[in-house]
């Protein structure tokens, strides 16, 4: 494919100069060797890390690329795109709609095979051409069609059989190959999807035998006639294969190992994640089963030896964590196989790097495809028509109106189904909300049907039956579980799904799988106490009280004003001081202080003492602390202790108003002898601010000094609180002073007076 | 025309689904519809459900705290931190202690809109219930909630849809 000529060939003037970007992609293209291309291909489908979610949609892409290729010497009939532009477009479906309503995702494939069965997808070969080496194509293909649909049935589990029969058919069958065995590799692609059994090598090994033999064989039938080129197109499964292999062997040798297989399997987006989380009740489903229950023991050793990311090597870290260089080289796939013009193949470039930044969100990933479908358009609109007697490629002018329409609808589907999609959910928040649920299960499932990314309606779905199984035993919590692993199949992890996950699974009693998720959970979202505090519950199941105080401790580090809730969750279980005292290695002294004051009310008086005496050993400790050291002492009887602590205290010369009120009232309260306690309430008057010191605080005050026989002393406190509300002259000037100065004249008569106090309500 | 009969389709089938749902009026209502459609054949929650058609012979229309805490024990399983069993308050006081029913209100009636908000919270995990914020109920479930609040049980966490 001579681009250069090509451009020759349309006006006869020289390529224009065009500048940056494209013209470098121009001057590259130029100077491509032949095998790039292949290696591009190749390193693209080996490296991006999510390939293996979509062999059917790059399936749909190889296909659409074979005409193209081929095009500059073959005249294809125009009718031939309908069934490739179905074909890209089902996979999407497929996907989106996958596993939810499989069938429904099946009924468009289905279609689309009795489209290339009955339809026009047949090339119009060069009418010269002689077919040799042949042997017996047909008989290839009905054992390749066989095979594969046993495979596809679940009947034979290993799909290697069937790739390889299949291969042969398609390599021997030379250009003549039928549109059959599109139906047999449909059908082998689909199948790893279905039965849960991805095997990347196996689906690159049949996306590759495709896409290059098919290439090679048009290619070469289209420059020399009658000869067979299938060289490459022979080698490519075990080239894969091997390339394959290889290729992870450089970046990380320590792949081959158990262990670090099952935490690379780990880092890999996607589909690998319900396998590497062990969640082997998926065996359990019909269709989904057989797959899942022969890898699950895999999940449950990378469950157990969790590690983290780290540990595989920088290069594979990086090349996994972007998957934008193999978009890139897709770009430059395209941009060398496929002779687009400029407009088109910036809009390649644009579309990978938009889907670059957001591998992880399955939105975005119709980017390329979607970009391919303008690109198309764009290249139709400019050019329209395909010619055989121009050298460059001509798409079709009924492309153009079909891409066009392809994407108009796409869109138009993608929005009415969300739109359906989000009045569903807003009718199950409803009816949640009023207790209808099993109407509201009803909603969220049509919601998850609807929708083309149903996290959302997942995620509801999931908490209502979550919480109906916690009141209905029958109900069974499974329900529950299945959404949040859809959520994980659609490689969108995010730490609630996991959190969820694994309530479930202590809920089922599996606490060891549930610790195992509450640990990706933290890595997720390590600033979540409500995950931290389900953990450490976990591991308080599990006897394991060590790694339980710490998950609390960590989580009273986020929130302290959860140390209460969680020492009691700890207390329960152990009166150990030390185990205890681990909720507080890096609190603050008011933490500690509370944590002391909770030994205490918890029955554990000594550690609470030892508490408090650590708290208190530095030469001038905080005088709240001493005060409440006091009234815990007070609190257990040991008064005399916290009346030391509290005169001491209010000997200091540098404490302030406040603490010192503070201090007297404690003293008021534990002070056994009347005219200590007298005294203090002198002391509470003289301290107390001006706007507190009214009638019933007097009363409050000077009552049980009246009632100990000490009238003098309580005649006292309310002159004095007298004297201090006169001697404050802006108090004075207002009328609600005088109204309080008049109020406390009177109380002081009627005490003076004798009589038994009448103490006017507060 | 064959279009308008589409869109004519989907607007008929989608409607009825989306309606607003009919709503019960009392709380003793509501709760043993709520009964019937959540609990099924349990033989406990049939159990229960006769206790309060009993009620519903003596008393009011409304169900007290009292008797909802009596409903919700059991169903939760929460019996086993009764201690003292023959207290008739005992199950309201484990559900105060749990702060999802009030202090003091044992024999109040509870409105509809109340008891909706209890059941709902009441059947998440119990260590949503432990965070000190009342904002354990998800977003969907909790309309008063501001959305900063409810972003939610995980906090800090945009996720949760």
């Amino acid at each position: 494919m001579n681009l250069t000529s090509s451009h020759a060939a349309d006006g006869g003037t020289a390529p224009r100069p065009i500048p940056g970007l494209v013209q470098a992609w121009n001057i590259s293209r130029r100077k491509l060797p032949v095998g790039l291309r292949e290696v591009a291909v190749v390193s693209w489908l080996l490296i991006a890390p999510d390939v293996a979610l979509y062999p059917s949609a790059l399936l749909g892409f190889a296909l659409l690329l074979l005409p193209f290729s081929s095009a500059s010497q073959v005249s294809i009939s125009p009718r031939a795109f309908l069934p490739l532009l179905l074909f890209l477009l089902l996979p999407s479906g497929l996907l989106l709609s996958w596993p939810r309503i499989w069938w429904t995702g099946m009924v468009p494939w289905l279609l689309f095979a009795a489209v290339l069965v009955l339809g026009p997808w047949k090339p119009e070969y060069p009418k010269n051409q002689v077919i040799t080496g042949a042997s017996r194509p047909e008989l290839w293909a009905g054992l390749s069609v066989a095979a594969s649909i046993i495979h596809f049935a679940g009947l034979m589990q290993d799909g290697f059989p069937a790739v390889l029969l299949a291969s042969i058919a398609w390599l021997r069958s030379g250009p003549n190959r039928s549109a059959i065995q599109f139906v047999a590799w449909a059908f082998l692609l689909l199948s790893p999807v279905v039965h849960g059994t991805l095997s990347p090598s196996l689906v690159l090994m049949g996306m590759l035998s495709a896409l290059l033999a098919g290439a090679q064989a048009l290619r070469a039938t289209a420059h020399r006639p009658g000869r067979r080129v299938l060289a490459l197109g022979q080698w490519t499964p075990l080239l894969v294969v091997a390339g394959h292999l290889v290729l992870l062997g450089i970046l990380d040798p320590r792949i081959f190992s158990d262990d670090s297989a099952i935490r690379a399997l780990q880092q890999l987006d996607g589909w690998w994640r319900v396998q590497v989380a062990g969640l082997q009740d998926l065996a359990a489903h019909p269709w989904l089963g057989p797959g899942v229950y022969s890898v699950s023991f895999l999940g449950d050793q990378a469950l157990s030896s969790l590690s983290p990311p780290a540990e595989l090597s920088p290069a594979t870290l990086f090349l996994l964590d972007h998957g934008w260089i193999g978009y890139g080289l897709m770009a430059l796939f395209l941009r060398s196989i496929w002779p687009v013009q400029r407009r088109a193949s910036l809009w390649v470039v644009l579309g990978s790097l938009a889907v670059a930044p957001s591998q992880q969100t399955a939105t975005l990933r119709l980017l390329p495809w979607l970009a391919l479908l303008l690109a198309a358009s764009g290249q139709c609109q400019q050019r329209g028509g395909l010619s055989i007697q121009n050298r460059a490629p001509r798409l079709p002018g009924p492309m153009a109106k079909a891409a066009a329409w392809t994407v108009a609808t796409l869109l138009f589907i993608i929005g009415v189904k969300s739109l359906a999609s989000e009045l569903y959910i807003a009718a199950g928040d409803d009816l949640a909300r009023h207790l209808q649920w099993p109407r509201a299960v009803d909603r969220y499932q049509g919601a998850t049907e609807l929708a083309f990314w149903p996290e959302k309606a997942l995620h509801r779905l999931s908490d209502l039956e979550l919480r109906w199984a916690r009141i209905a035993r029958d109900r069974g919590v499974l329900r529950a579980e299945r959404p949040l692993l859809e959520i994980l199949t659609r490689g969108s992890t995010d730490a609630w799904t996991l959190y969820r996950l694994a309530e479930i699974s202590r809920y089922r009693g599996r606490p060891q799988r549930a610790s195992s998720l509450f640990a990706w959970a933290e890595r997720l979202q390590p600033q979540s106490a409500l995950i931290r505090i389900a953990a450490g519950h976990n591991w308080l199941d599990l006897r394991r009280q060590d790694l339980a105080a710490k998950e609390f401790r960590i989580a009273v580090g986020i929130r302290p004003s959860l140390l209460p809730r969680l020492f009691h969750a700890l207390r329960r279980i152990s009166i150990n001081p030390a185990l205890l005292g681990q909720l507080i290695l890096d609190a603050s002294l008011e933490d500690q202080v509370i944590y002391a004051e909770l030994l205490a009310g918890s029955g554990l008086v000594a550690p609470a003492l030892v508490e408090f005496e650590k708290l208190t050993a530095n030469p001038s400790p905080p005088s709240w602390v001493l005060l409440r050291y006091a009234r815990m002492l007070a609190g257990r009887n040991r008064v005399s202790l916290a009346l030391e602590i509290l005169h001491g205290l209010g000997q200091r010369p540098t404490i302030g108003p406040r603490e010192k009120l503070d201090i007297f009232q404690e003293l008021l309260a534990f002070e056994p002898s009347p005219k200590a306690r007298a005294r203090a309430a002198l002391e509470i008057v003289r301290l107390l601010p001006y706007r507190d010191l009214n009638v019933a605080v007097l009363s409050k005050l000077a009552l049980p000094i009246l009632i100990s026989g000490l009238p003098e002393e309580a005649h006292a406190l309310v002159k004095k609180a007298i004297h201090r509300l006169e001697a404050s002259g802006h108090l004075r000037k207002s009328l609600a002073a005088n109204r309080r100065i008049d109020e406390l004249r009177e109380l002081a008569r009627k005490w003076q007076t004798g009589g038994p106090p009448q103490v006017p309500a507060p | 025309m064959g279009r308008l009969g589409l869109l004519l389709g989907l607007f008929a089938v989608l409607t009825p689904r989306c309606a607003d749902p009919p709503k019960a009026k009392t709380s003793r209502e509501t709760l043993e519809l709520f009964g019937h459609h959540a609990l099924g054949q349990a033989e406990q929650g049939n159990r229960l459900l006769a206790e309060i058609a009993q009620g519903a012979k003596n008393d009011s229309a409304s169900v007290t705290y009292r008797e909802l805490a009596r409903f919700l024990v059991p169903i939760l399983g929460l019996q086993y931190r009764m201690r003292n069993r023959n207290l008739p308050d005992s199950p309201y006081q484990i559900l105060v202690q749990m702060e999802l029913l009030p202090k003091n209100s044992a024999a109040r009636p509870v409105s509809v809109e109340d008891l909706e908000r209890i059941l709902n919270r009441a059947t998440l995990p119990e260590t949503e219930l432990l965070l000190p914020h009342h904002a354990p109920l998800p977003q969907w479930l909790a309309p008063e909630a501001p959305a900063s609040q409810v972003a939610s049980s995980l906090e800090g966490k945009k996720h949760h849809p």
